[in-house]
């Protein structure tokens, strides 16, 4: 994900509605995506809402970023997509082992409107997202969103390690363990797939 | 660790200090952490040895977003930033425009008695001097009021000086009856001993033109 415009930030931090548009239209795919991926399927339904929620999060905060700190400023709305979506597991009380996987009969009876809206996949490919949301849901919650951050959106490990504000080491080792986890519960699906 | 108190025996002191633990723990300490460092480490250099193929990542699709989200999320955005103006700007004014207002009296005692005391004095009450100059006045007329009006009072007296009792009744038969003479009701003692006291030779009889 390229970096967004310095003078765009800080047209957004002055409150000039060109530059907030700017930022929600560069980011707002990513968002939604991560949080999709990282909680599930089962909040598919709030997935609008949480990531709106995090802009009004985002624009409320927006004057206390630096840019002079060193740190990008989609690395920082990463850190507010974590910590947001740390907060949602949170509140709900769910567990991380049983958070997102929902059986697809339940997902289409809960969601009609979202299945409709995309093509409709093939029977194997729709199965096989299943396994992987499941095994996604299997994982810790900081072994999950550092492999979403890399493997999905690609972020670089100093990037991720500012967003988990850990170390760089710490994260190699966490998302070692979860392709580890994910090769081991996915083996079937890595021979056909992959 | 206070030096100051630090003895020259560190290790007695220690042990006196802090409950004792076992001799190795240091020592085991520091092995876990250094095991823990190496596996982290050792997770690390290995986190490129296996990639997972993003094609078949990317069967887990992220859901296509409403058409009207980035208009609806922006629309929610301003509306935010307006309020906080808004509040902002209130704030301001408030702080700019407000005026603490005067403690009524009233207020004053009623937060006086809540406290459980008493104002000593109110407010707007008159200068402690004044006061004192104004009761020393009343105090002087009310001694001097019985000097120029006792006549006017009492009427013309016919001896000058206090006339002494001598009577061969009892004295407390005198005063019963000169009280009940005088509907004077018993325990008015002093009342009945003035009324004797003002009549030459001790006369009980009631004095014409006064009493009931």
């Amino acid at each position: 994900l390229i970096d967004l415009d310095h003078t765009v930030v800080a047209r957004a931090q002055a409150g000039e509605e060109d530059a907030c548009r700017t930022i929600i239209e560069t980011l707002h795919r990513p968002v939604l995506a991560t949080i999709y991926r990282f909680l599930g399927s089962r909040f598919q339904a709030d997935l609008e809402d949480i990531a709106q929620d995090i802009f009004l999060k985002l624009f409320r905060s927006i004057e206390r970023f630096d840019q002079d700190r060193g740190v990008k400023f989609t690395t920082w709305t990463y850190t507010l997509v974590r910590n947001h979506c740390f907060d949602v597991l949170k509140k709900r009380r769910l567990k991380t082992t049983s958070l997102t996987y929902v059986d697809d009969e339940d997902k289409q009876r809960d969601l009609p409107d979202e299945s409709a809206r995309q093509p409709r996949p093939t029977l194997e490919a729709r199965e096989l997202a299943h396994k992987i949301e499941e095994a996604l849901s299997l994982l810790g919650e900081d072994q999950r969103m550092v492999f979403v951050l890399r493997e999905y959106e690609g972020l670089e490990y100093g990037a991720i390690a500012q967003v988990m504000d850990v170390s760089e080491g710490t994260i190699k080792s966490r998302l070692h363990r979860a392709k580890e986890a994910l090769r081991s519960r996915l083996a079937p699906y890595l021979r056909t797939g992959s | 660790m206070n030096d100051r108190e630090h003895p020259d025996h560190e290790d007695a002191w220690l042990q006196e200090r802090y409950p004792a633990v076992s001799a190795d723990f240091v020592e085991r300490t520091l092995a876990r952490v250094t095991a823990d460092r190496a596996r982290i480490d050792a997770d690390a250099a290995k986190v490129e040895d296996f990639q997972f193929d993003p094609a078949f990542l990317e069967q887990l699709e992220a859901p296509e977003v409403a058409a009207d989200f980035v208009d609806h999320t922006l629309d929610k955005v301003m509306a935010q930033h307006q309020r906080r103006e808004s509040r902002d700007r209130d704030l301001d004014r408030l702080v700019r425009e407000y005026k603490v207002p005067p403690a009524s009296e009233d207020f004053v005692r009623r937060t006086l008695r809540a406290l459980g005391t008493r104002a000593r004095r109110p407010l707007t009450a008159v200068p402690r001097r004044r006061r004192f100059l104004w009761a020393a006045a009343a105090a002087a007329l009310l001694l001097a009021a019985p000097l120029f009006l006792g006549p006017l009072l009492v009427g013309p007296r016919p001896v000058d000086r206090p006339t002494a009792v001598f009577t061969p009744v009892r004295f407390g038969t005198v005063m019963a009856t000169a009280a009940r003479l005088r509907g004077l009701r018993q325990g008015d003692g002093l009342v009945t001993l003035a009324y004797l006291g003002s009549r030459p030779g001790g006369d009980t009889g009631p004095r014409g033109g006064r009493g009931k």
